[in-house]
């Protein structure tokens, strides 16, 4: 009997240390990661383990599963949208968050003075850039993007007592540019509630980080150049803070030599021109993501003159020939 | 034989107990113990849908097709150059755009096949890259 229970004992101690192996394993201070597909691109969260291993990615799995929320909520694409329902049948908006997020990107336009739009759906569905089904890879004839840029304005957009409607029964939103900084800022907040002191939030083209990988210790990130040619800055983070970049250089494709890319000028309907990529660097991850589109648009010499009105907002501005503009010293760390 | 063995001497001894317990201990402790991804020579780890389905040095040429959700899909490995997707059957090729990689940490992602190229081993110069 006494043998059995000895035996017993040695088993449980035994099943203990594999069922907690990650916790008893995994250092203090190993850097934890998690990568996702959602939101349209490929998440990942990665913060050093303070807290436990199982805890750290429990609560790393907890930002990830919120930004997949989002990327559903957000979704023009979705049925299950209010997005979709406000595009296709004119259901009016009135879900909370989605107000406060559309209230912010109208606020963006109007700061920018509409060189970021987020009504652009129709002239992006012309190009076709966002479609994973087909993409046009040809030029639309000047008639079709005169009757798509018709369809767009952000002042068309009206939100009242909590609801948004339209002025204009063509218009429709899409918060393509901006929702992927809101869910970053909504990760950062699911992190801290959880305890993690400290992460890095990697979406897309767009990074924000809070605290420190190891004591003493700063986030860096590198920026690669536009035309991929090894990177152009390396970044070091002492404080909360975050970037984001748009570019030229991932969504477009050429025709007779011509770059036609993704990031449309509200002005005309056609890719913006003057700028390979923009990237701006602050604490807020939402008004980092629509002012990167809305800085990409306006060209090198009207975003730097934008920015002096905003010495806070760091940024480094790539134009079309290649010139880099910055904000801070971009050599590295 | 078996008569010239005191008997006490064929029965487990308490610290024949203690021995087994360490050497399940220790078993348990190798087996569940995580291995370690960092360090070691520059390689590019091919992940689909969260399962890693290849891993390719990046010093020695190499190839590698699959088919996914979204047709075939190929990766080169040129040695001095790095790795990218060199085919894909997805209408906008954002993946090949992406060009090559080579540096610890740096990946190529294909959404309609989610599927992810990640460079891993070496000393990462960054904690996180951006285009």
């Amino acid at each position: 009997m006494k043998k059995a229970a000895i035996i017993l004992m040695v088993l449980a101690a035994a099943a203990a240390v594999y069922v907690r192996r990650e916790d008893i394993f995994t250092p203090k201070g190993k850097i934890l990661k998690r990568s996702r597909f959602t939101m349209d691109t490929i998440c990942t969260i990665q913060a050093p383990n303070e807290l436990g291993a199982s805890r750290t990615e429990a609560a790393i799995d907890k930002a990830l599963d919120r930004m997949s929320e989002i990327g559903v909520k957000f979704n023009c694409t979705s049925p299950d949208s209010p997005l979709y329902q406000f595009n296709h049948y004119r259901t009016p908006i009135t879900d909370p968050e989605l107000v406060a997020v559309i209230k912010e990107a109208l606020e963006v336009s109007r700061t920018t003075g509409g060189t970021y739009d987020p009504t652009m759906e129709p002239l992006e569905d012309l190009w076709g850039f966002y479609t994973t089904s087909k993409s046009s890879g040809t030029v639309p004839s000047p008639a079709a993007v005169r009757d798509a840029l018709a369809k767009t304005g952000w002042r068309k957009i009206i939100v009242r007592n909590g609801e948004v409607t339209a002025t204009d029964k063509n218009v429709c939103l899409d918060l393509g540019g901006i929702a992927k900084g809101y869910a970053i800022g909504e990760a950062e907040k699911v992190l801290k509630a959880e305890g993690v002191t400290s992460a890095l939030i990697l979406g897309g083209g767009q990074v924000q980080v809070f605290g420190h990988p190891s004591p003493g210790k700063d986030w860096k990130v590198g920026v690669r150049n536009p035309r991929h040619d090894g990177y152009m800055a390396g970044l070091v983070f002492p404080d909360e803070n975050g970037i984001s970049t748009s570019g030229d250089y991932e969504r477009y494709f050429i025709v007779n030599g011509v770059r036609y890319h993704h990031i449309m000028d509200p002005a005309n309907g056609y890719p913006a021109r003057g700028t390979m990529s923009v990237s701006v660097m602050l604490p807020d991850p939402t008004k980092a993501d629509a002012l990167s589109t809305a800085l990409f648009v306006m060209g090198p010499r009207k975003a730097i003159e934008f920015l002096k009105k905003y010495p806070a907002i760091g940024y480094i501005i790539v134009d079309s020939n290649g010139k880099i503009f910055s904000s801070r010293d971009i050599s590295g760390s | 034989m078996e008569e010239s063995v005191p008997k006490k001497l064929l029965g487990p001894r308490p610290q024949d107990y203690v021995l087994g317990a360490i050497l399940v201990l220790a078993s348990v402790a190798w087996l569940a113990a995580p291995t370690s991804a960092g360090g070691g020579e520059l390689r590019a780890r091919l992940v689909h849908d969260g399962r890693t389905v290849g891993e390719l040095p990046l010093d020695a040429p190499a190839t590698r097709s699959f088919n996914f959700e979204a047709g075939e899909i190929a990766v080169e490995v040129r040695p001095g150059r790095g790795i990218h997707i060199s085919e894909t059957h997805c209408p906008n090729k954002i993946c090949m755009h992406e060009g090559w990689i080579d540096r610890p940490g740096e990946t190529i992602a294909c959404l309609p096949n989610r599927f992810l190229v990640e460079i891993e081993g070496g000393e990462p110069e960054y904690d996180a890259v951006v285009n």
